[in-house]
């Protein structure tokens, strides 16, 4: 029959100095999962494997490991599709990424517990429960915001593969900020405020390079990256000035100037003087690459035609409180179309 | 040592709900101790929904209407007190759990909607698309976490400790550092969920359900009651047991055998594929056990077909199910028949609840609320959204009991310590223990006994060879050993004890259903096809004595509704 190498990550800090890995040869069956296949080297090569587990169906969110370096629950992955994914006769299983290992798989789920206290994850209701004694009323169009966010499942598979949280680990992260929005977004919710005020702390929703990896990793199609705009646009609604806010203003503001973006004052429009000091040396590197056109720091030159902008952002400043912006269209997708739009092909 | 007023052993739906109601008293220390993170444990799983009577779909529905669905879904075997008091808090709870934050899916005027479900006479369950129970335990741990419950996650409850019928603390293990301790508890409430992991691959649980609290409460003296009832499921995945819910029928599915007939025709020719679900499931082990399945053993299955709906009602319809085939059988529905095996799926039995009102067992100060407690609502055969009711209906006023008896007790001087110390010893032997087996094949040939055995069909000889085999079992288990002398996460050790739980279970399963000489509800035997009101309309009781249980009966409650046949 034919075999595969199951090479995992070990580390148990009572024994092992460094972490090391231990490849166990295994027989390829067909519908066999990472999970089943960890369970087998378990019980037939090495009890000593240390790694989570509980529903083995997707749901409990226990088994996040990395698979070939990308995170995602060992129970829904099938073996024979991860060998021909990666083209190789070996699955390499290590923890999740930027969250302390325990031993072997299991991580530090204490870690991201602390971390999610600071949104205060739990329903605060807005008003007094209805007089009748029976349920708040929530309209579908309402129910549908907040329906697929709360189908997070805590599995980290996006905390671990998150590319600012890997550059700072204060970042609260995508899962966090995800379930900030959950509450955010809830039509009952009376915390929209404070929520917002704790993820607006210490530029936690700038810090995201918008790089998507949460989104593509999440197994229940939470949509994270989605969310955490989605949180923003909602910010800028409440009237928080974000640092997001603020780079949007001096955007348009340029715009309507001159048509086009002054970068090189950008940063010290945004940050100050101080600030844009830090990144001197980068803006100076970009001019020597003839990125930056120094007239730039002098009030710089205009687009051509400049006055047709001019023209179209009137129009949109006078028609802009009759005209709702709306949110982006996929904030209202409701649940099932977009899992039907996932699983079309 | 750590010490807790109330404490509260598991965290799913059950546990959470006492955990919250507790957490409300002043001055009343309250823990809560759980193998896995709480938002892993089980309750998660639970897709369709809850009942109750809210009557916003049909104005007509009741919570009388409720009860008697459920009385008759019980095959009469439920406690009719009991029902009547869940089916009225019913609709208190739900409002409840809506005002603490669960997302539930809604009518277009805003109130919670509710979907129809088998064995009940109106569209009464109430969900969150397909993932009622997630939410509902999601929503209750962030409460606990809001206030502020101490929680000791992923730490294993090895044994109950009581002295002069009266609880006194537990024994666990921390998972994470490998310490043994001693936790002392005035009141202790088992949450612990259900034991269909007797039955390994062919069951739709998480691989810890493996009824911890229930033997653990067993060999401490209190008794398991109606363990003989197992709820099976007709449509589970071949190779993991992993529910197909019954949409992939009712949007037309058919249930297909090796020689290509539709054999339905032959059980149910009206309804076909849509009979109840115990009929489905005895006509598709019919099938296998009468050489018309594909493959051998646990692994036989028949094939349930979707392919002449198209590829396009399939992702219309059905695409979760799809997904699931694709992911755990490797099978797309567009291009293949799933293949399919009914599947163990509740445990209707458990400890011995004495009074519905607090949950307290026959131990001062112990006990028990949700799957692996055994009130009893649900009789001989749980109706579809009633657990998840069971669940929060019993938890709250459990949570209040416990504290009430708790703030009557002083505290004593009992001497945990040397307990403590017994079990470290205990424990400390196994992991310098060697294995002279494997925890697979036991594991594995205690799950293909009591399938074939004690499964869907039951008859006396098989069962009574069934008992001689765990008990053949049970001896091997004393060669097993963890196999890893680890101390962090030490996973082996955890299956090791676990394994342990099963083979005690299921000696109560196949002894208790080996003495009801009659076919109740989930109960078929083929010797005895029908209901015996007469001999058998009481409630087992299985003691534990190191020989095996000795079976006790007690009396079945009935207030308003005198038992009839049982027809749909
Ligand atoms: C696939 C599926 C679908 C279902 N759908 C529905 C449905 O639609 N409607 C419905 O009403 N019911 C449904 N059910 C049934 C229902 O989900 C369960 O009966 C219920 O969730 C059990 O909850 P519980 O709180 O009793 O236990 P669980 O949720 O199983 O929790 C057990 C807890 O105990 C802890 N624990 C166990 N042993 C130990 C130990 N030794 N030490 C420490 N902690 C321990 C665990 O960590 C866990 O926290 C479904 C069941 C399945 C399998
Ligand atoms: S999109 Fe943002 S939150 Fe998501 S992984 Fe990338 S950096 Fe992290
Ligand atoms: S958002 Fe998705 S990937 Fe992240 S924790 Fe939740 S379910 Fe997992
Ligand atoms: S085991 Fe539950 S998500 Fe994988």
């Amino acid at each position: 029959m034919e075999k595969f190498k199951l090479k995992v990550f070990r580390y148990d800090p009572t024994k092992d100095e460094k972490p090391y890995y231990q490849t166990y040869e295994l027989s390829v069956e067909k519908g066999m999962t990472v999970l089943a296949a960890l369970f087998r080297a378990k019980e037939e090569q090495d009890p000593s494997i240390s790694f989570r587990y509980n529903c083995r169906a997707a749901i409990c969110g226990s088994c996040a490991v990395r698979i070939n370096g990308h995170a995602t629950l060992a129970c829904k992955v099938q073996v024979t599709h991860m060998l021909e994914k990666y083209n190789t006769d070996t699955l390499v299983i290590e923890p999740t990424g930027n969250i302390k290992p325990i031993k072997d798989l299991v991580y530090d789920m204490d870690w991201v517990v602390d971390k999610l206290k600071r949104i205060k994850p739990w329903f605060i209701p807005k008003e007094e429960p209805p007089a009748d004694g029976k349920e708040y009323r929530q309209d579908p169009f309402n129910h549908h915001k907040i329906d697929y966010t709360s189908d997070c499942i805590l599995c980290n598979s996006c905390m671990s593969d998150c590319n600012a949280l890997k550059a700072n680990k204060d970042f609260l992260g995508p899962m966090v900020i995800s379930k900030a929005y959950r509450f955010i977004a809830d039509s009952r919710d009376g915390a929209k405020k404070e929520r917002l005020e704790e993820v607006l702390k210490d530029f936690n929703l700038e810090w995201c390079v918008r790089c998507m990896e949460c989104t593509t990793r999440c197994p229940k199609e939470v949509q994270p990256y989605e969310n955490i705009i989605r949180t923003r646009i909602i910010a800028a609604e409440e009237g928080f000035k974000s640092p997001g806010e603020i780079h949007a203003n001096i955007f348009e503001n340029d715009i309507y100037n001159r048509g086009m973006l002054n970068e090189m004052l950008l940063p010290m429009r945004q940050e100050g003087i101080l600030g844009a000091a830090k990144r001197a040396p980068f803006g100076i590197r970009m001019f020597f690459k003839g990125k930056v056109n120094i007239a730039d720091f002098f009030g710089g030159h205009k687009v051509k035609r400049h006055e047709e902008v001019v023209k179209i952002m009137d129009k949109a400043r006078e028609i802009k409180d009759r005209v709702k912006i709306r949110l982006v269209s996929d904030v209202h997708t409701p649940y099932e179309d977009k899992r039907r739009s996932k699983q079309g092909g | 040592m750590l010490s807790y007023d109330v404490l509260i052993v598991g965290a799913g739906g059950a546990g959470l709900m006492a955990a919250l109601e507790a957490s409300k008293a002043k001055d009343v220390k309250v823990g809560v101790v759980t193998k896995v993170y709480p938002t892993r444990s089980h309750t998660g799983a639970a897709q369709g929904g809850i009942n109750a009577a809210l009557a916003n779909f049909d104005p007509s529905d009741s919570p009388e209407v409720h009860t008697f669905d459920t009385v008759k879904g019980s095959d009469y075997l439920g406690d009719q007190d009991a029902i009547e008091f869940m089916c009225n808090e019913a609709p208190k709870r739900i409002y409840e759990l809506e005002r603490l934050g669960v997302p539930f899916s809604r009518l277009s005027d805003g109130r919670i909607a509710q979907r129809p479900f088998g064995g009940a006479g109106f569209p009464r369950t109430c969900y969150a698309a397909d993932k009622t129970g997630h939410v509902i335990l999601h929503t209750l741990y962030e409460q606990c976490l809001k206030n502020e419950v101490e929680f000791l996650n992923e730490w294993f409850i090895t044994e109950l400790i009581t002295d002069n019928n009266e609880a006194k603390g537990v024994i666990g293990i921390d998972i994470r550092t490998g310490e043994v301790h001693a936790i002392k508890a005035k009141a202790i409430i088992f949450a612990t969920g259900g034991y269909a992991r007797v039955y390994w691959v062919r069951n739709t649980n998480a691989i810890g359900s493996t009824g911890d609290g229930m033997a653990i409460a067993y060999r401490a003296g209190i008794p398991l009651k109606d363990m003989e009832f197992v709820q099976f499921h007709p449509t589970g995945l071949r190779s993991t047991g992993i529910l197909v819910t019954e949409g992939a029928r009712g949007e037309g599915g058919y249930l297909i055998n090796n020689k290509g007939e539709r054999f339905m025709s032959r059980y149910a020719p009206q309804k076909m594929e849509l009979g109840p679900r115990d009929l489905v499931a005895r006509s598709i082990e019919t099938e296998i056990l009468e050489g018309r399945g594909w493959g051998e053993g646990m692994m036989a299955y028949v094939h349930l077909n979707l392919r002449h709906l198209g590829a396009r009602k399939i992702k219309e319809r059905l695409p979760q199910i799809r997904q699931l085939c694709i992911d755990f059988e490797g099978v797309d529905p567009i291009d293949e028949p799933i293949p399919v095996r009914p599947t163990a799926h509740y445990s209707m039995g458990g400890i011995d609840v004495r009074d519905y009102r607090t949950s307290m067992t026959g131990v001062n100060g112990v006990f028990a609320v949700g799957e692996c407690a055994c009130v009893s609502v649900h009789g001989a055969n749980r109706l579809g959204g009633n657990s998840l009711l069971d669940l929060v209906v019993f938890g709250k006023p459990a949570g209040t009991a416990a504290v009430e008896y708790a703030k009557n007790r002083s505290s004593d001087n009992f001497n945990l310590k040397a307990e403590e110390e017994r079990a470290r010893r205990e424990i400390e032997a196994l992991l310098k223990k060697e294995s002279k087996e494997n925890i697979n094949s036991i594991r594995m040939e205690l799950a293909q006994t009591m399938w074939d055995k004690v499964g869907i069909f039951r008859e006396e000889k098989p069962m009574l060879e069934a008992i001689e085999k765990v008990k053949e079992l049970k001896e091997r288990y004393k060669l097993l050993a963890p196999g890893d002398s680890g101390k962090i996460f030490n996973t082996a050790l955890v299956n090791y004890i676990e394994l342990g739980y099963l083979l005690d279970l299921a000696e109560a399963i196949a002894v208790t259903a080996v003495l009801r000489k009659e076919s109740r509800g989930a109960h078929a035997r083929r010797d005895y096809p029908n209901r015996d009101d007469e001999n058998f309309l009481k409630h087992s009781l299985a003691y534990y004595t190191p020989e095996g249980p000795k079976v006790e009966y007690s009396e079945v409650k009935i207030t308003k509704y005198q038992p009839q046949e049982r027809t749909y």
